[in-house]
């Protein structure tokens, strides 16, 4: 081979190179903007909702918009916050009106996402999970988002871990109380126990913002699969549904156990003073100001209310965790998922196509990263993102990660079934057990009850 | 008939606001196609803005009120089931007493801290124009941050009441929030402070009216400044008295974001007043037909309790 040849052979190879580039490019072009020619480039302005508080929602959206709006210049996106107390009901009237978002914030357990699924006022998202493979991204969760018409109407951003319960070790070494090795009590006498050395050091046990309307069902999510069987869960998660067998009552043994178990917990003075008047809110600044040994709580705290209480200087210690006692022996209580705070489009959406496009790119791993990853700092939906790249989640939240992955994470029935049938009902239910001023069988009963009516009324 | 010219409109409608008692002078008045024509269409837009911003919605709450709806798609008609279900429903029950209960005192201690502090100032006691001010400071304040600020004042160890009845003795753990036995009367208090200020504005306006001769007279006959207040102020100020319980009443009965910010509704729905087991019921259940029927209930009460006191007030004025 003499010399000319080699040059030709390396000319060769570049123009090949710079053709190939370019023919990647293209392709890449065209992988990642199949939406580009049909949607075309005139300008359009998108509305997102998101809620004011909670994980870190806002720094999320405008980290992916921010990259969204940069691979389609011609797309302006507006925000519209909303509360908490809002997300789950009187925006309902906002989504079906004219001046619907063009993304909207939909809690799963909610009444504003049952209404709009029942009045087919949603667009179907099947676009988003087909094209993407994001059934599987997902995992088993995405199962629970298919509606009885077979379609998809929300996707979520996010997974959360409650009933966490964030420890204080300063407290707890003061009041030499003892925490489980693996950081699971194996009964609520081991609880009880812990909280009363806390008390005589002068800390409450365990915080929990009573007053809130959703804290004290949320202990019933995380304990009461540790009193029935797993067959039994999923029947109580589905039985709301008429084409469901009941093969599980309300009245069953477990169910009573676990009231039980939530009524004694109560009585034995875990919690703080006056927690039935306190929100989380309040509950999270009495723990960070290190007045009570645990905190019951959730994912979304290391980042947010943990994180600016020790950047204010009112948090001097590093939290660790345990989880909630379990009611039969052998068996454990877990920390409880939440998908629930999803994102669907309105039919009322004025610019649906390019809803899509933004939805599908948000819940796309390049959107997760960018936006749940490391915007918030949260753990994604999707299951495709390396470990390495969670460099912006919080080591306590890592830790958790760490714990669901040895030891499960089953699901919480009052983040799984309508509001109305679940949480709405049972949070009130539970305050009065916490009181004394009803029995768990009485609960049971209400229960029981209630799902019959709903099985017969709908929702 | 005979048509009055303009000239003898104008004459007529003299003699009406002179002697508006006379039904003769009254039958004199008339109006020729002309007026009738001009006063239908300058009374036509208030009719349209009542028809749109009242008839409406009430006609839209009751039709609501005899339907099964979710928050969206079409009414599902369902009779009188809605007003049955409530009638029969124990925490409606319970909530229709703790709302009279909490509306009726919360009016009460209005106007009589009302009294109390207009007769004060009226008497011009020291610090009385500061007094003016400060009392009218809770009135103008964002419900919210009230409820918010109370909130915080009664909790256990941390609460500004809590930390005040420990400088006492009288200890700093009382938690009367977290009990449905108690919440209802910080709640309460709540109301009364921040409702204080108007009606004692208002009735320091009536205190003030009263003519001075009255009370030289009281004072000549020897009446001694308790025996003015019970025998001279409270009989001549009773008409605006019963106009303030009346609006207090009927404000409470409605108030909303107070017991909400404070409480929840809660411990265990022992707060949850009919404003909030109507908004539970709507937005939390999606039972809007529901909702629809407990404020057509509440209505109805409300419009008797206002017919009353209006009555009142007017058979008092006058007397």
């Amino acid at each position: 081979m003499d010399i000319n040849q080699i040059k030709l052979s390396v000319k060769s190879l570049k123009v090949i190179g710079v053709i190939s580039a370019a023919f990647a490019l293209v392709l890449s072009q065209l992988a990642v903007t199949p939406a580009r020619a049909a949607l075309g480039t005139a300008p359009v302005t998108l509305t997102v909702q998101y809620e004011t508080t909670g994980d870190r929602p806002e720094e999320e959206w405008h980290a992916v918009v921010a990259a969204f709006t940069k691979k389609y210049p011609n797309v302006t996106v507006n925000f519209s916050a909303i509360t908490n107390e809002a997300k789950g009901g009187p925006n309902l009237q906002v989504l079906s009106s004219d001046g619907a978002p063009d993304i909207a914030l939909l809690p799963l357990n909610s009444n504003v996402y049952t209404q709009m699924v029942k009045a087919k006022a949603l667009v179907p998202l099947n676009g988003i999970f087909k094209a993407d493979d994001t059934v599987k991204r997902i995992g088993p969760p995405a199962a629970a988002l298919k509606q009885a018409d077979g379609n998809y109407y929300a996707t979520p951003h996010t997974v959360v871990y409650y009933n966490v319960l964030w420890t204080n070790p300063t407290a707890i070494a003061k009041a030499k109380a003892t925490l489980p090795k693996d950081g699971r009590f194996k009964s609520v006498a081991d609880l009880v126990t812990f909280s009363k050395a806390c008390s005589k050091a002068g800390y409450a046990g365990l915080a929990i913002g009573g007053k809130t309307n959703f804290q004290a069902s949320w202990m019933f999510d995380s304990m009461m699969p540790s009193a029935v069987s797993d067959e039994a869960l999923n029947n109580y998660i589905n039985s709301y549904k008429p084409d469901v067998a009941v093969t599980s009552k309300w009245t069953d043994k477990g169910i009573i156990k676990t009231l039980d178990a939530l009524g004694t917990l109560a009585k034995s003075g875990v919690y703080q003073a006056g927690y039935l008047g306190m929100d989380l809110d309040q509950a999270t600044a009495y723990f960070t100001a290190g007045k009570s040994c645990m905190l019951l709580g959730g994912t979304w705290m290391p980042g947010g209310a943990f994180q600016s209480d020790t950047e204010k200087g009112t948090m001097k210690f590093t939290p660790g965790f345990a989880t909630l006692p379990s009611i039969e022996p052998g068996k454990y209580s877990t920390v409880t998922p939440y998908y629930g705070d999803a994102f669907g489009i309105p039919t009322k959406s004025k610019n649906q196509e390019w809803a899509l496009e933004l939805l599908r790119y948000f819940i796309s791993d390049e959107g997760q990263t960018i936006g749940a990853l490391n915007a918030a700092g949260n753990l994604p939906a999707v299951t495709t993102i390396p470990k390495s790249a969670y460099t912006k989640v919080p080591q306590g939240v890592k830790d958790v990660l760490t714990h669901v992955q040895k030891y499960g994470a089953k699901s919480g029935w009052t983040s799984e079934v309508p509001g109305a049938y679940g949480q709405t009902f049972l949070n009130p239910l539970i305050q009065k057990l916490q009181e004394g001023k009803t029995k768990s069988a009485d609960i049971a009963k209400a229960m029981q009850t209630n799902l019959e009516a709903v099985r017969k009324n709908g929702l | 008939m005979k048509l009055l010219s303009k000239s003898e409109q104008s004459a007529g409608s003299a003699s009406l606001s002179r002697d508006r008692g006379s039904r003769k002078e009254k039958s004199k008045i008339g109006l020729d196609a002309t007026n009738t024509k001009t006063a239908v269409f300058a009374l036509l837009p208030v009719f349209l803005l009542l028809i749109i911003f009242l008839g409406l919605p009430i006609i839209n709450s009751l039709q609501l009120s005899v339907s099964r709806w979710g928050g969206l798609g079409p009414l599902e008609p369902v009779g009188f089931d809605n007003y049955t279900h409530l009638l029969g429903d124990e925490q409606m029950r319970y909530s229709s007493r703790i709302t009279i209960f909490y509306a009726f005192t919360v009016a009460f201690f209005v106007v009589a801290i009302g009294v109390l502090l207009a007769s004060a100032v009226s008497a011009s006691i020291r610090g009385h124009k500061a007094m003016k001010l400060i009392w009218f400071f809770p009135g103008i304040a964002p419900p919210t941050a009230v409820a918010i600020f109370w909130s915080s004042g009664f909790q256990p160890e941390t609460g500004v009441i809590n930390i005040l009845l420990g400088k006492i003795g009288l200890g700093n753990t009382h938690a009367w929030l977290a009990s449905s036995d108690t919440a209802l009367y910080p709640v309460i208090f709540v109301g009364i402070w921040s409702a204080v200020g108007f009606a004692f504005l208002v009735i320091l306006g009536a205190v003030e009216q009263i003519p001075i001769s009255i009370r030289e007279a009281a004072i000549v006959d020897g009446a001694n400044a308790v025996q003015q207040f019970f025998r001279i102020t409270l009989p001549l100020i009773r008409p605006v008295l019963l106009t303030i319980f009346t609006l207090e009443i009927i404000w409470t009965f409605n108030g909303f974001t107070v017991v909400w910010a404070m409480t929840n509704g809660g411990p265990a729905d022992s707060t949850s007043i009919l404003p909030i087991l109507a908004y539970k019921e709507a937005f939390r259940y999606g039972r809007f037909g529901t909702a629809a029927a407990m404020a057509v209930i509440t209505g109805i009460f409300l419009m008797i309790v206002g017919t009353i006191g209006i009555r009142l007030s007017r058979s008092e004025q006058q007397s």
